[in-house]
């Protein structure tokens, strides 16, 4: 097992003001200390900094610090979740900054609960963590018929869909919902991710998904990774 | 401590916000059977019962284990904190419930199991004994195509001559944790507070598995009076594995389980997709076979 270790970015000290620090902010968002990591967020948009260089040299360190952590199981999903929350806090100040810079999301993702499962609190966890990665996420809740995913694709247009189910007695929906996919000539527009408790990557390749997100982590790199390949456009 | 206590009926047990929620996807059961209240003893054939849980078994300790951690004395402090509010809240706000049917085998070859609970009542007439359960894109479930039983319910899953082999009959039962934890997970979220929310999730199930075992263990000693022995737990949506091969039983089938069971009878709503509110709540049967048999309890 390797520890990881606290990635600085590289020049942040010129992206900065003379004598700022990042260092507290990093520890705040590592350890989940949301009131600190919004407080510090303000001082940071007072400064004037670039809410661009808030979010990457600000409030990614600490953050993926604990996405490796957790990818090594030395902390598991109550952690990633406190820290998720304090990362969540200093994105809501900065989205809005973003969003006047015309600075697009990464991606949008359509999540949901397969057909006949009602549990939704695995996908609540990604959806937070693709938000803080950068995602335009649509959440459609859970029991979510095959043809609201596609509709919602659709309309969204979507760059990904993921389809979550914690039962073993409903992942059978998740292949069903990518045949509907298929059926309706908009497979080759999404990439899907699947995951939750009973899915394995051989799963994956069976029910002919791009991708399976073991965890939250690992779903939203995987995004993070998918989203960039070539797809066809909606038309 | 098991607590068994008799049910004078079901007013008042369902939760009516979540009723009035989810009635539009609510299946509508035509079934009407007599229901009566259970003390101690096994119901006799079609007749119905039901079983309030006592004091749910949910520790921080287990919560925590089963989110990953395995020593727990490097447990942050904040996460120890969570789940021992979790734990307190899932042990305050569980109301563990089963509804069970006792109904005789009517036929149990191959894969095929018939459950046949009064012949003199008509099959319902309703879109889910015939029509796909869902009718919007005509989704091609694993095939199913079997005639109808008259008043009763045939079944499919390649476990079930072994796993029900000389049974005379089963108890058909769904159970739940309640809906107060449902509503209170989603107040954890709405409130960012995702971390109680989770760990109470996980209380949750910790909860419905404690259910299941005092029910158990309930049934267990019914049956031990009555010359009986209890198999192994099934449901629908399960998959079993004999030998080299694996037998599923169709989630599709969770409706005509919960028609066996019936509507007065259960405390678990099922959608017509085959999920269950509240969300914590599991549904099957168990076999009930003569003590004397020669194969062994499950």
């Amino acid at each position: 097992m390797t520890e990881p270790v606290l990635q600085i970015p590289e020049g942040w000290e010129a992206r900065a003001p003379e004598g700022w620090e990042w260092q507290t902010l990093w520890e705040a968002v590592e350890e989940g200390d949301h009131r600190y990591a919004h407080e510090r967020v303000e001082q940071a948009i007072e400064a004037n900094i670039d809410p661009r260089t808030i979010l990457d040299d600000g409030l990614f360190p600490g953050f993926t610090l604990q996405g490796d952590r957790f990818s090594e199981q030395i902390i598991f999903i109550p952690e990633m979740l406190i820290t998720a929350r304090a990362m969540k806090t200093g994105l809501a100040l900065i989205r809005p900054l973003l969003a006047a810079q015309a600075e697009k999301p990464v991606g949008t993702f359509v999540m949901g609960t397969v057909l006949g499962d009602m549990h939704d609190i695995g996908q609540s966890i990604v959806t937070i963590m693709l938000e803080n990665a950068g995602f335009n996420v649509i959440n459609l809740g859970t029991d979510v018929h095959p043809d609201r995913f596609i509709e919602t694709a659709r309309a969204e247009q979507a760059d990904l869909v993921g389809f979550s189910a914690l039962l073993s007695t409903t992942v059978y929906y998740q292949k069903v919902t990518i045949e509907e996919f298929v059926k309706a000539g908009h497979r080759g527009k999404v990439k899907i991710l699947v995951g939750g408790a009973p899915t394995t990557q051989e799963w994956a390749d069976e029910c002919g998904a791009d991708g399976w997100g073991r965890d939250a982590v690992q779903a939203v790199k995987l995004a993070l990774a998918l989203v960039k390949q070539p797809r066809e456009t909606w038309a | 401590m098991v607590v068994r206590q008799a049910f004078p009926g079901l007013a008042g047990i369902a939760d009516p916000a979540t009723s009035r929620l989810y009635s539009k996807n609510i299946l509508i059961i035509f079934c009407r059977m007599t229901m009566t209240t259970v003390d101690s003893h096994l119901p006799a054939p079609n007749e119905a019962g039901r079983f309030r849980a006592g004091p749910v078994d949910v520790r921080a300790d287990r919560i925590l284990r089963i989110q990953g951690y395995r020593d727990m004395g490097r447990v942050r402090r904040p996460i120890r904190r969570a789940a021992e509010k979790a734990a307190e809240i899932a042990r305050e706000i569980v109301e563990g419930e089963v509804g069970y049917r006792r109904v005789a085998i009517a036929a149990c070859n191959g894969s095929v199991l018939e459950l046949v609970w009064n012949k003199t009542v008509p099959r319902p007439s309703t879109a889910l004994t015939g029509a796909p359960a869902i009718p919007r894109s005509g989704i091609a479930k694993r095939p199913h195509q079997r005639s109808p039983l008259e008043g009763g319910e045939r079944f499919e899953c390649g476990a079930f001559e072994r796993f029900l082999a000389e049974c005379e009959s089963v108890v058909v039962f769904a159970m739940t944790a309640g809906a107060a934890i449902d509503r209170r997970i989603d107040e954890l979220m709405a409130a960012d507070d995702p971390v109680v929310a989770l760990l109470l999730d996980t209380a949750g199930w910790l909860a419905v598995e404690s259910v299941t075992r005092q029910f158990s263990e309930r049934l267990k000693a019914d049956c031990e009076q009555a010359g009986l022995r209890l198999t192994r737990r099934m449901g629908p949506g399960y998959t079993y594995r004999m030998g080299r091969e694996m037998a599923p039983w169709g989630l599709e089938e969770q409706a005509g389980l919960f028609r066996v069971l019936g509507e007065d009878a259960s405390p678990v709503t099922v959608l017509e997709s085959g999920a269950m509110l509240p969300k914590m709540s599991r549904s099957g049967l168990y076999g009930l076979r003569a003590a004397g048999s020669a194969r062994p309890a499950a």
